[in-house]
């Protein structure tokens, strides 16, 4: 049975149609969940939420990409998240010592369960740019995730977020700068391959 | 290292690694990137920025995410019922708010509802009984009469029931007359009991034009067959005027300023006349009910919208 068979019949109430759909995306929504809330748990909560919300608002769907229509259910979801964390009292960006004073290193190079000498640079490569990609306004994670991440085209991904094409555009060009920026100091730790692909871009 | 590029440029670039430009665009920004090496960096910088987003791992689902028949029937369908029951609710509320208002500034409230009452009508019921009882009444017998009805009758005066015709003649009509007793007595103990049977409308309130203030008071009945001009005023020292006088018309007649001497205290100058009225009681009670019902029905609705959205929210 085809997707659009599958919609069909879960909007007549076929919840074994919807969730073969679910298991069909649920990595998907997962991973932009936990690239916009940076943590597991949430990410879980959003995910979980956004499929429930889906399924009820499952008339509301007109066609089109459903990846999109699901994308930007568990966008809002994820929205509603960071808005109740910004609600209430966080943590220090940077961690205290014993003394109360701030630690030097960010927060993303100290991981309480490991030794620093045992990151690979891979993971400190993986955490810096999560850390970076954290630091984004909300409406540029979600394009850079959408667009960088998820790989979906700026056609797609302006769909998900309800927005024109040109809101893509910008927003997705700001957030690289921005990224850009932040990452300055990582750059060697690129792999090789990348540092090929530097030597190939225009010349 | 910060660069100073426009923010055109930053999206063309920006798209440029996307592969949404046009050939036209592409061929122009790479003419310009080969000659600016400030567009070049730039390139070079976002193209690996993007390449690091690329290289974060996908993550898996941790668990599956599938609903289960509990899950997906916890929420019902509120949202095909919950705003009909909002809707119900407001519009019910709205409802009520309308038909309190008008009640109390009366907009509502019925008009005084004997044929009487309309001063068209009883302009031409004064029409068809003024002729009979001027041609057949010497003017100079009837002034005497009227001015001396009230020492020597104060007692008396005309009351007609349902069935009496407009009199023909002085005499007929004194044939006719009860006792002034019946009515007068009910008057003074039980305005609202005497009120079905007469009704009293103060703008038609017939005084004798030579009575000094003497109030003529004709009983009318609420059928629409009655023929009397003029409307009673119920009082409980007014002297009443017997039918002999001959009933001048309404809307000709002035209202005379009311003395003492001639006039006893109006305490109570007219009868209310709405409420009292057997149509009106009617009218009013068929608003009560509908207030009554419209704020059941918003209440009950509203109770129902918030019951169902805890409810649904609590699963």
């Amino acid at each position: 049975m085809d997707e659009a068979a599958l919609i069909q019949a879960a909007q007549k109430g076929d919840l074994d149609s919807y969730n073969r759909l679910v298991l069909a995306y649920q990595d998907l929504i997962y991973n932009q969940a936990y690239r916009m809330i940076g943590e597991r748990e949430a990410a879980e909560d959003a995910t979980q939420e956004a499929f429930i919300s889906a399924y009820h608002h499952l008339a509301s769907y007109r066609g089109g990409s459903f990846r999109a229509w699901l994308l930007r259910i568990v966008t809002n979801a994820c929205y509603d998240e960071l808005r109740r964390r910004q609600r209430r009292p966080t943590t220090p960006l940077e961690p205290l010592d014993e003394d109360g004073e701030e630690v030097e290193s960010p927060r993303w190079m100290v991981d309480p369960g490991e030794a620093p000498e045992d990151l690979t640079e891979r993971d400190q490569l993986r955490q810096a740019i999560e850390h970076c990609l954290h630091e984004l306004p909300g409406d540029f994670r979600t394009a850079v995730i959408l667009v960088d991440i998820q790989g979906m085209d700026y056609l797609e991904a302006a769909e998900s977020i309800g927005k024109p094409l040109g809101t893509i555009k910008s927003r997705l060009a700001r957030a690289r700068l921005r990224m850009r920026d932040c990452l300055q100091g990582f750059w060697e730790l690129l792999p090789e391959n990348f540092r090929l692909e530097e030597e190939q871009v225009v010349k | 290292m910060k660069r100073s590029i426009s923010q055109r440029d930053l999206e063309l670039i920006s798209a440029y690694l996307d592969r949404q430009l046009n050939a036209r665009q592409r061929a122009r920004l790479e003419a310009r990137i080969k000659s600016n090496p400030e567009l070049h960096t730039t390139l070079v910088d976002l193209r690996k920025t993007r390449l690091l987003m690329h290289s974060l791992p996908r993550q898996k689902a941790p668990r599956n995410f599938a609903l289960s028949p509990a899950v997906a029937g916890a929420h019902p369908r509120l949202p095909v019922l919950l705003p009909s029951l909002r809707l119900a609710s407001a519009l019910a509320a709205l409802m009520l708010v309308v038909v309190l208002a008008g009640d109390f500034l009366g907009v509502l409230a019925p008009a005084p509802t004997l044929p009487f009452n309309e001063p068209a009508i009883a302009e031409e019921v004064a029409l068809e009984m003024a002729p009979e009882t001027y041609t057949e009444q010497e003017a100079g017998d009837a002034a005497p009469l009227a001015m001396e009805a009230p020492e020597a009758l104060p007692t008396e005066t005309s009351v007609m029931d349902e069935n009496s015709q407009p009199a023909t003649g002085p005499d007929e009509v004194a044939l006719k007359e009860p006792p002034l007793g019946t009515y007068y007595t009910e008057t003074m103990t039980n305005t609202a009991r005497i009120a079905p049977e007469f009704t009293a409308i103060p703008s038609e309130e017939a005084y004798d034009a030579t009575g000094g203030g003497e109030v003529i008071i004709q009983a009318t009945a609420p059928a629409p067959t009655a023929t009397l001009p003029a409307i009673p005023t119920f009082t409980e020292a007014v002297p009443m005027l017997p039918t002999e006088t001959p009933p001048p018309p309404p809307t000709s007649v002035p209202i005379p300023t009311r003395t003492p001497e001639n006039t006893p205290p109006l305490e109570q100058p007219v009868a209310p006349p709405t409420p009292s009225t057997g149509t009106g009681t009617g009218v009013n009670t068929t608003l009560r009910l509908l207030e009554a019902a419209l704020a059941i029905f918003a209440i009950l609705t509203g109770l129902a919208a918030i019951l169902l959205r805890r409810g649904g929210s609590g699963r």
